[in-house]
Parts: structure tokens; C-alpha cells; sequence
């Protein structure tokens, strides 16, 4: 190519210019606020400017060697066309790398500079080109960095792209100018030379300077082969299939156009030798034109040049740029003059003049005189022979030939030298011979110009003619493709991103959403068809998948209800009255099942067990795991040959064993003995049980043993304690203690205690009611989280009742009914033996009287009431039968009465007024009321 | 109630559990009703009773006059302070043969 040192080095240096102003901007945006707090349309006008100003200097540095004339070509078009090849990465930089206003205002700027500027210079060829480029080249950034770069700057690799893209548009538009100015071959030589040397620049220039911003902000530089997304897979397979592409079309063109080009040199130069060979051997035996050179020679009169001047029909095949070199003697001096008296050829006299020094060596033969006529490849020009600069002129215009037409020139006349030139001059290509066909033309003779037969007459084509159309054909075809590559890369890529990608991340962000648990997201990407129809499956799938899901959920929710039901179903909730002692117990369940579970029964008459328990864990298993407890613990309590502590220990035994699940229950255990007050117990890790004594409730906080199932051949510890008639027992879970409030605060042992010992109530239900509720009110609006289970017992309440009643028919097999019952309320109210036998007695005797005296056996009722106030029993009868004064009749029952079956009755009477207080009779409301009262202290 | 009757030396022990009252007095009748006609010496076992009322009072008042008119005897024994109390009341201690 030819390219110096110097032009390379300015290359470079200005090239390497807007890489360095871009690295200065970006570090001051890095590290100086000032400038980073500054107004984005701000930072963009000054950036633009800035790399105004630096693409000018570069345009100047080609322009230096600019005002040339349009037939310069050589290392100056190289720096010329270099630099401002290299200029265009300007509007590039400033707008790829630091936004799209930057992009436009610098190719907009600088292009219009450009543009004026070449008004100085008025052969500045290359300026309408450089101008369009440097314009085109900004808004290319500018939209590119708008719309397929999100507005952010890209990655170093695309700097590649961008650079063989700027330049390929820049030679197009340099050919295109050239076509519409008809100066083909000047632009062409433009572009032979500087095509790659402006490409390497421009791309290294936008390369480096991307490159050096991704170091400094320290981004991944390396492709990441591992990158399987669809776009980098699109960018991979497109890269990889247009380059092999772009490789295959460039190299069938190049065969095609170097063949057709060979073929068309080959006619040529041919033609052009057959026609010059033809004119001199009709010349020569004139049986062709008018001119005889061996006739003419006889005649000395005839002046050369006239004789020769058929040689002048020569010179339009030299005009089209072939030489003819044709042997002539040596003192031949006359110059050849056409029909103008111009002479068209350097006649050269003395000796062989060669302008290539090797063929002068590979000629036949040196000594012979030889003249040769030479043109430049216009055929307008002469070079006097004494000019020194014809040889350069020379070597620059005129190649070497690069082939030789074998078939038309002796083998025999060739040097073997010549042959190897030949073969060096194209490296293996011996056989490409279309180029220039070499002839010989021996002339020889002393003063007359003899011709012989044996003459050789070369035709030469230059080179760069030669190649001009195969050339032009070639890199035109390259840039289109390339140019296409890029447009067809640019839509497929933006079309995968938009419409597929960008849609998939829309499509898996719903997905995300609805495996995330949220199953009422809906996928709706409706940007084409595809996307519709993957929504609406996506969302059919999940609404099945939601119906079967609440269907699981119905199926399992009822099935927990079964368990529950089952599980309320194994407490006893009947709870009975007992002379001896007061019980109730309370299980409320949260929403799912729970493993508490109360019991109690009795061991025999004078022993009552009572227990409350907890499993560890919800659900199916917790309840599982409580059935089979309650079962195992009752059956060892009620075994007589244990102790509670030993029957405890079985127990425990007995739950680990088998116990994969690892689950554990603690529990509390209690026998109370109902006639000591004697109440031993067991703690298994429980709760411990608020006592009330003397009044108070207090924890009976003693060591507790571990948890059931926990841990085999643990040994539980049996206490005791002596209540006194009247004291109490309170059993509960954490439930209770733990139930959680809005403001997440505990219930607590301290609230829990408070509430009982200020609580008025009258029965064990009556407490566990009170707590139930203070622990609802405390967990309000809060779903209860744990089973509230919860157990009292009074021992020997005291005897202060409400009033009772009790309903029967007329009838003498009901009157036993009310005794119980009255009897039932006695004995809980400790009320003496002796008493509650008069008590009964009296009843029994005023009821048969009710029944049998006073009362029509149909639609009647008697009611009975009872109540134990303050050592005072008082009974109430009521009946609605005949008004009967029982109180006259008692009080005229007197002893002395004949003992027979008729005084029966009244004698029971007589019972009635000896064992009661006080009897009051009324007929209220058409009722007999008759009111018994007796002191039982 | 509960009635159960043994023998013993010539004797007829009848023991009476629980209460002798209006729902329970015709029951100890119908024993006695099957005992007396044939018996000589009759025996009722007071020590399980809790108490009498005048229903139970008319039962032991009829044994007493069918003992007393076959010339056969009739005891009560162990009875308790309210048992005795009543006979004491209503004179029946007077016709009874209580031990």
C-alpha cells in the first residue's frame, strides 16, 4: 500500500482523540459534582460542543493535506480520507457514549464545518462526502442509543459494529458522490487506499473508548459465553451466520468479478496486440493500409516520420492506455508525428529505455537497438525522456504485468528469468497470463527502420485499470451487505427484544406473582397472538389448579371439622351434680384442631380423678396423638394396682415407645380424695393449677416432672395437698395464659390469677364462663391461635344456693324424684344426716297428701322449690289443685290418735309438725302454696 | 328400698334397706303380704333403714294386727335414732315389739 510512518502516526493521534476527550468527560462526571449536578440538556449541549470542537481538529488535520487536485492518490488520500474517515467517530462517541442530543449536535456541527469549510478549497473532493457522513453518522448514534440501546450506553462490542458500520456508510456515500460528479476512478482510488486504514481507526477509536469507560466504572468486560438468554443466543447465531455469509458472498463476488475482469483484460490485451501486430505486418507487407515500412525504406527521399506515419493508427489503442514496445534501430531520432504535427510518443533512441528495471534485464536482448513508445494510461501525456521524474510516474501508474498469454508468445523466446519474474510478481499464479500479452517485434536495420517478422510487441494494462471494475464491484457488494447485516441485525434483534422477550419477562414476572402464592394474578400479554393465547392458557391452568386447590381445601377443612367433632366427642360434657363436689370443664377450639383435652371420672364413691392435658403441635396428628394418650392414661389411672405417680411413669413408658413423630403432651393429673379433702397429683411438664384456700387462688407452683413421651423410665413425683371443704381447683392450658392480644401481649398468670380471685360467681361453670370471656375480650379481633381448655372443681361447695325447682307430675312414684333431688341439694350443702331424714320424711308425707287428698289426678303439676339460706331450709309446694289448707290440717294433727289404717295420714301429718320449724299455707293465684321451713344447724 | 329375707331358728329375719316411704312402702308390703300368712316369728331388720314415713308406718301397723291375730310374734330391731323417733311421735312404740 505504501502507507509511511508519518501519515499512520497522525492517523492514530487523531483518532485516538475523541477517545481521550470522552474519558475526561466521564471522569468528570464521575468525580466532580459541580459538573454531575448540572442540568442534563446542560451537560448534552456542552458535550456536543466539545466534540465539535475535537472532530473539527481531526477534519483539519486531513484538510492539511488536502488542496490537492482530484488526481492525487497515494499516502496523502490515506491521511486525507484517514482522518476524516476517523473524524466521523465523533458524532458516534458523543452519542453512543454520553446520550443522543451530544450524538446529533456534534454530526450536525461538525458536518456543517465541514461543509464550509471546504469552501477555502475549492478541489476539496472530499468534502460534500465527509459532510454527509459526519451528519449521517450523528443521527445513526443518536437514534441507535435512543431506541436499540435504551437510551444507556452499550457494550463495548457493539463498538465494533458501530465503527465498520460508520465507515461502510461513509465509503458508500464517497462512491455515490464520486458516480454523481463522474469522477469514478478518483473516488475509487479514494477508497481502494483508505478503506480499511479509516475502519480500523473509527472502530478502534469508538472500541477503545468504550472499552475504557466499562474499566473505569469496572463493568464486565469479557463476553459471558455462559449468557443462554434468548437475545444473546439471537446475537450469537446471527453474528456467527452473517459473518459466514457476508465471508461467502465477498469471495464468490471477488472469484466472479476477477474472472470476469481476467477475461475482459485477456480480449483486451489480445485485441489490442493482434490489432498492433496486424497494423505492423501490414505495414510491413503492405497488404494492409497504406504504409509499407520496407517500401518506404527504399525510398531515402520519404521522410521517416511520413513513412511511419500508420504507426499513428497505433496510438489509439495506445490511448486506451496499452504500451506497445516495438524494436526499432537504434539512430532512429526523428520524433513520430501524427497528422496534427504532434507527437504523440517519446521516441527513445540509443538503447533500450525501460521504466521497469527487471524488464529491461528479462528483454531478449539489451544490445539491440530498441525504441520504446509509452504513454501515460490517458495517452495525453508525454514524458520527454530526460524528465527524472518518468521513472516514478512511471512505477506509480504502470504495473508490473501480471501474466503472460503462453500461447501466443514462444515459450523458446522467454528467459527463464522472465518466467520466474512472472511467477514472483503473482506468487503461484503462473498461469494467470490474461493481464498482458507480450509480443515481439524485431526491427532491425542501420539507418532505415527494418522490420522484421520476429518482433515482439508487449501490451500492458495498469493495474489498477485493470482492477478497477472488479474492485469497485467487490467492496460495493461488501459495504451492502454489510450495511444490510447491520439493518437486518438491528430489526431482528429489536423485534426479539420487544416482541418476545420483553413479553416473556412480562409473561414469568405474572408467573413470579402467582408462584409466589397469589393466585388471582392474571398473564395478560396481548401483543400478538402468540402471547394471547400462552396468557389465557396460563390462566385457565391456574383457575383449574385453583378450583382443584379449594376443592383440596373443602375436602381437608371438612375432614378437620370430623376430627374435631370426634375429638369433643371423647370429653365428657355431661357434667353431674355431686353431693360432694362441683365440676366443670370448658374445651373452645381454635380454627384448627388442637390436642388439649380435659377428663374426669370417678375412681370409686370417694374418689374423683381429674386431668387436663396438651399435645404438642396442630392438626390431624396432634388429635391423633391425643386420642390414643387419653385412652392409654385413663386406662393406667384407673388401674387399682397403680399409684398416680406409678401410673403416670406407664404412661410414659408407653407414649415413647412407638413415638416417630416425636411428639409430647404435658399434663396435669389429679385424684381428689372426695371425703379427706386429700388431693394427690401428678405434673407431667403442665401448666401448674391455680388452688384456692382460705378464699385466695393462688399457683400451686411445686418442681414439675418432664413431659409425657419425651423421654422413657422418667419418674414422676406424687404431692399432695388437703383442701377444706368449700376450696377449689382451677386447671388450665396455655391457651389461657398465652392467648395473644391485638398489640401481641400475653394474657398472662398474673391477669389469670387477678381474675379469680375477684371474680363472683356461684358455681364451677359460673368461673370458667368469667374466664372464658375476659380471655375473648383480651384476644378481640385476634383469631384465637391455641385451644382454650380449662377445668374447675369445687370441693364440698359451700351451702349457699340459689333456689331450685323442681317439676312432677301428680303422681306417688314421682314424690321419690323430688326427695332426690332435695336430698341431692342437702348432702352438697352438708346439711346433718338426722335433718335431711326429717326433711325427707316431712316431704314425703305433705307431697302424698298433695297426691292423694287434695289433688284431681289429671292436668296437674306440682312444683317444689328449695333453697338453703343461712341455716334455714325453706321448701315451697305449690299445687293446683282444690284449695286445701295443709298448715290447719297440720296443726290439728295431735299424738293420741287410735293407730289405725284411717289415721294413717293425719299421723304422717303429726310427723310433718313435729320435725318442721314453721309451715305457712296460701291459696295464691288459684294455687295451694304451703312454705316449710327448718333450721338444719 | 331393698327387701331380703333369711331364716334363722325358726325365725323369718326380713332386712329393709334404704328408705321406707310413700314410693317404696308398697313393696315391703307385698314381701310382707307373702311372709306373714305362714311365718311365726317374724323378724324386720331395721339396721339399714334410714327412715320411715306414715306410709311405711300403715305397712308395719297391717303386719303388726295379721301377726297379732294368728298369735304368731313380730320383732323390729336396730333401728336408728329417726326411725325411733317417729315411733316415739306417733306412738307406735306402743303396738310395736322393738328391740
Amino acid at each position: 500500500m505504501g502507507i509511511g510512518v508519518g501519515p499512520i502516526f497522525v492517523l492514530i493521534a487523531t483518532a485516538l482523540s475523541p477517545t481521550a476527550l470522552a474519558v475526561v468527560l466521564h471522569l468528570l462526571d464521575k468525580k466532580l459534582p459541580t459538573w454531575n449536578k448540572l442540568n442534563y440538556w446542560l451537560k448534552q449541549i456542552i458535550i456536543g460542543l466539545a466534540f465539535t470542537g475535537v472532530t473539527i481538529l481531526m477534519c483539519c488535520c486531513g484538510v492539511e493535506y488536502s488542496g490537492l487536485d482530484s488526481n492525487v492518490v497515494g499516502r496523502e488520500i490515506v491521511q486525507i480520507a484517514g482522518s476524516f474517515g476517523a473524524a466521523s467517530a465523533g458524532p458516534m462517541i458523543a452519542g453512543i457514549a454520553f446520550g443522543w442530543p451530544a450524538g446529533l449536535i456534534t454530526g450536525a456541527l461538525s458536518g456543517l464545518f465541514r461543509g464550509l469549510y471546504s469552501l477555502r478549497i475549492a478541489t476539496d473532493y472530499l468534502a460534500i462526502p465527509e459532510c454527509i457522513t459526519l451528519l449521517i453518522s450523528g443521527l445513526v448514534a443518536a437514534i441507535l442509543r435512543r431506541f436499540l440501546f435504551s437510551n444507556k450506553k452499550p457494550k463495548w462490542g457493539y463498538g465494533l459494529i458501530l465503527g465498520i458500520m460508520t465507515e461502510t456508510i461513509h465509503m458508500i456515500i464517497f462512491f455515490v458522490c464520486g458516480v454523481l460528479t463522474r469522477n469514478v476512478t478518483f473516488a475509487y482510488a479514494v477508497i481502494r487506499v483508505c478503506d480499511i486504514p479509516c475502519a480500523i481507526a473509527v472502530t478502534g477509536s469508538i472500541v477503545l473508548t468504550l472499552l475504557i469507560i466499562s474499566i473505569i466504572e469496572k463493568e464486565r468486560i469479557g463476553y459471558n459465553f455462559h449468557d443462554h438468554t434468548i437475545t444473546a443466543k439471537v446475537r450469537r447465531w446471527m453474528l456467527g451466520s452473517f459473518m459466514m455469509a457476508i465471508i461467502g458472498a465477498s469471495l464468490l463476488t471477488y472469484f466472479a468479478c476477477s474472472t470476469q475482469a481476467s477475461v475482459e483484460t485477456h480480449t483486451t490485451l489480445v485485441n489490442a496486440a493482434r490489432d498492433l501486430t496486424y497494423e505492423l505486418e501490414t505495414s510491413v507487407w503492405g497488404s494492409v493500409g497504406g504504409w509499407d515500412i520496407a517500401h518506404k525504406t527504399d525510398d531515402p527521399d520519404e521522410p521517416p516520420i511520413n513513412e511511419l506515419a500508420p504507426l499513428a493508427y497505433t496510438r489509439r489503442i495506445l490511448n486506451d492506455g496499452y504500451l506497445a514496445i516495438i524494436g526499432i534501430t537504434s539512430n532512429y531520432t526523428d520524433p513520430i508525428i501524427d497528422a496534427d504535427n504532434q507527437s504523440p510518443f517519446n521516441v527513445i533512441t540509443g538503447g533500450i529505455y525501460s521504466t521497469c528495471a527487471e524488464l529491461t534485464a528479462y528483454l531478449p536482448d539489451p544490445s539491440e537497438p530498441y525504441i520504446f513508445y509509452f504513454s501515460d494510461e490517458k495517452g495525453e501525456k508525454n514524458f520527454p525522456i530526460n524528465d527524472p521524474s518518468i521513472e516514478e510516474k512511471f512505477t506509480d501508474t504502470i504495473n508490473i504485468p501480471l501474466g503472460l498469454e503462453t500461447d501466443q508468445y514462444d515459450n523458446h523466446k522467454m528467459t527463464p528469468m522472465f518466467k520466474t519474474y512472472l511467477r514472483d510478481a503473482e506468487g503461484d499464479h503462473q498461469l494467470y497470463p490474461m493481464m498482458v500479452l507480450i509480443m515481439r517485434a524485431r526491427v532491425t536495420g542501420d539507418n532505415d527502420i527494418t522490420i522484421t517478422q520476429e518482433f515482439d510487441v508487449i501490451s500492458v494494462l495498469p493495474l489498477l485499470e485493470a482492477q478497477t471494475s472488479m474492485g469497485l464491484s467487490l467492496r460495493i457488494a461488501i459495504y451492502i451487505e454489510l450495511l444490510i447485516f447491520i439493518a437486518i441485525y438491528t430489526v431482528i434483534y429489536t423485534f426479539i427484544k420487544n416482541a418476545v422477550v420483553s413479553n416473556i419477562h412480562r409473561v414469568n414476572n405474572s408467573l413470579q406473582k402467582i408462584t409466589g402464592g397469589n393466585l388471582g394474578v392474571k398473564v395478560n400479554v396481548r401483543s400478538s397472538e402468540e402471547f394471547a393465547s400462552l396468557s389465557d392458557d396460563i390462566n385457565t391452568t391456574v383457575d383449574t389448579l385453583k378450583h382443584y386447590i379449594d376443592q383440596a381445601n373443602r375436602r381437608i377443612d371438612d375432614e378437620l371439622r370430623f376430627a374435631k367433632e370426634i375429638q369433643h366427642g371423647a370429653l365428657t360434657n355431661v357434667f353431674p351434680v355431686k353431693d360432694n363436689y362441683d365440676l366443670h370443664a370448658l374445651m373452645s377450639t381454635a380454627k384448627e384442631v388442637g390436642g388439649d383435652f380435659y377428663d374426669f371420672y370417678p375412681l370409686d364413691e370417694n374418689r374423683l380423678v381429674i386431668s387436663i392435658c396438651d399435645v404438642s403441635g396442630k392438626g390431624i396428628p396432634a388429635a391423633m396423638f391425643m386420642m390414643r394418650s387419653k385412652t392409654i392414661i385413663k386406662s393406667y389411672i384407673t388401674n387399682q394396682d397403680y399409684t398416680l405417680s406409678e401410673a403416670i411413669t406407664r404412661v410414659n413408658n408407653e407414649l415413647c415407645a412407638n413415638n416417630e413423630a416425636m411428639m409430647f403432651v404435658t399434663g396435669w393429673f389429679g385424684i381428689l380424695h372426695l371425703d379427706t379433702g386429700v388431693l394427690e397429683f401428678c405434673n407431667a411438664g403442665h401448666n401448674p393449677p391455680l388452688i384456692k384456700q382460705n378464699g385466695m387462688f393462688n399457683y400451686l407452683k411445686m418442681p414439675a416432672g418432664l413431659v409425657l413421651a419425651g423421654m422413657e423410665d422418667i419418674p414422676y413425683k406424687l404431692n399432695s395437698i388437703t383442701l377444706k371443704p368449700g376450696d377449689e381447683i382451677f386447671l388450665y392450658t396455655d391457651g389461657v395464659t398465652e392467648a395473644t392480644s391485638k398489640q401481641v401481649k400475653l394474657y398472662g398468670e398474673d391477669r389469670l390469677v387477678n381474675l379469680l380471685n375477684n371474680a363472683q360467681y356461684h358455681s364451677a361453670k359460673g368461673l370458667l364462663d368469667i374466664v372464658k370471656q375476659d380471655v375473648d375480650l383480651f384476644q378481640a379481633d385476634v383469631s384465637q391461635a391455641d385451644d382454650i381448655t380449662m377445668l374447675a372443681v369445687r370441693y364440698k361447695p359451700s351451702a349457699t344456693f340459689a333456689e331450685q325447682k323442681v317439676v312432677i307430675n301428680p303422681r306417688l312414684d314421682e314424690i321419690k324424684d323430688v326427695i332426690n333431688f332435695v336430698n341431692k341439694a342437702l348432702v352438697m350443702a352438708h346439711v346433718e344426716k338426722k335433718h335431711i331424714a326429717q326433711i325427707d320424711i316431712g316431704l314425703d308425707e305433705i307431697l302424698s297428701n298433695v297426691v292423694l287428698r287434695t289433688y284431681h289426678f289429671e292436668n296437674g303439676k306440682v312444683i317444689v322449690g328449695f333453697e338453703i339460706k343461712s341455716d334455714v331450709c325453706t321448701i315451697t309446694i305449690e299445687d293446683n289443685g282444690k284449695e286445701t289448707n295443709f298448715a290447719e290440717s297440720i296443726n290439728q294433727a295431735h299424738p293420741g290418735l287410735a293407730l289405725t289404717e284411717e289415721n294413717i295420714p293425719t299421723i304422717g301429718l303429726l310427723l310433718v309438725k313435729k320435725t318442721m320449724h314453721s309451715i305457712h299455707y296460701q291459696f295464691k293465684d288459684n294455687k295451694n302454696v304451703l312454705v316449710v321451713k327448718k333450721h338444719i344447724k | 328400698m331393698k327387701v331380703t329375707q333369711t331364716k334363722k331358728d325358726n325365725a323369718t329375719i326380713v332386712m329393709v334397706e334404704g328408705r321406707l316411704e310413700t314410693g317404696t312402702a308398697p313393696e315391703l308390703e307385698m314381701e310382707l303380704n307373702k311372709i306373714v300368712p305362714t311365718c311365726q316369728n317374724l323378724v324386720l331388720d331395721f339396721s339399714k333403714l334410714e327412715y320411715v314415713s306414715s306410709a311405711g308406718l300403715r305397712v308395719l301397723l297391717t303386719a303388726q294386727k295379721t301377726m297379732n291375730a294368728r298369735g304368731g310374734s313380730m320383732k323390729i330391731t336396730n333401728i336408728n335414732e329417726i326411725v325411733r323417733e317417729v315411733f316415739n311421735i306417733t306412738g307406735f312404740t306402743s303396738i310395736l315389739t322393738i328391740e
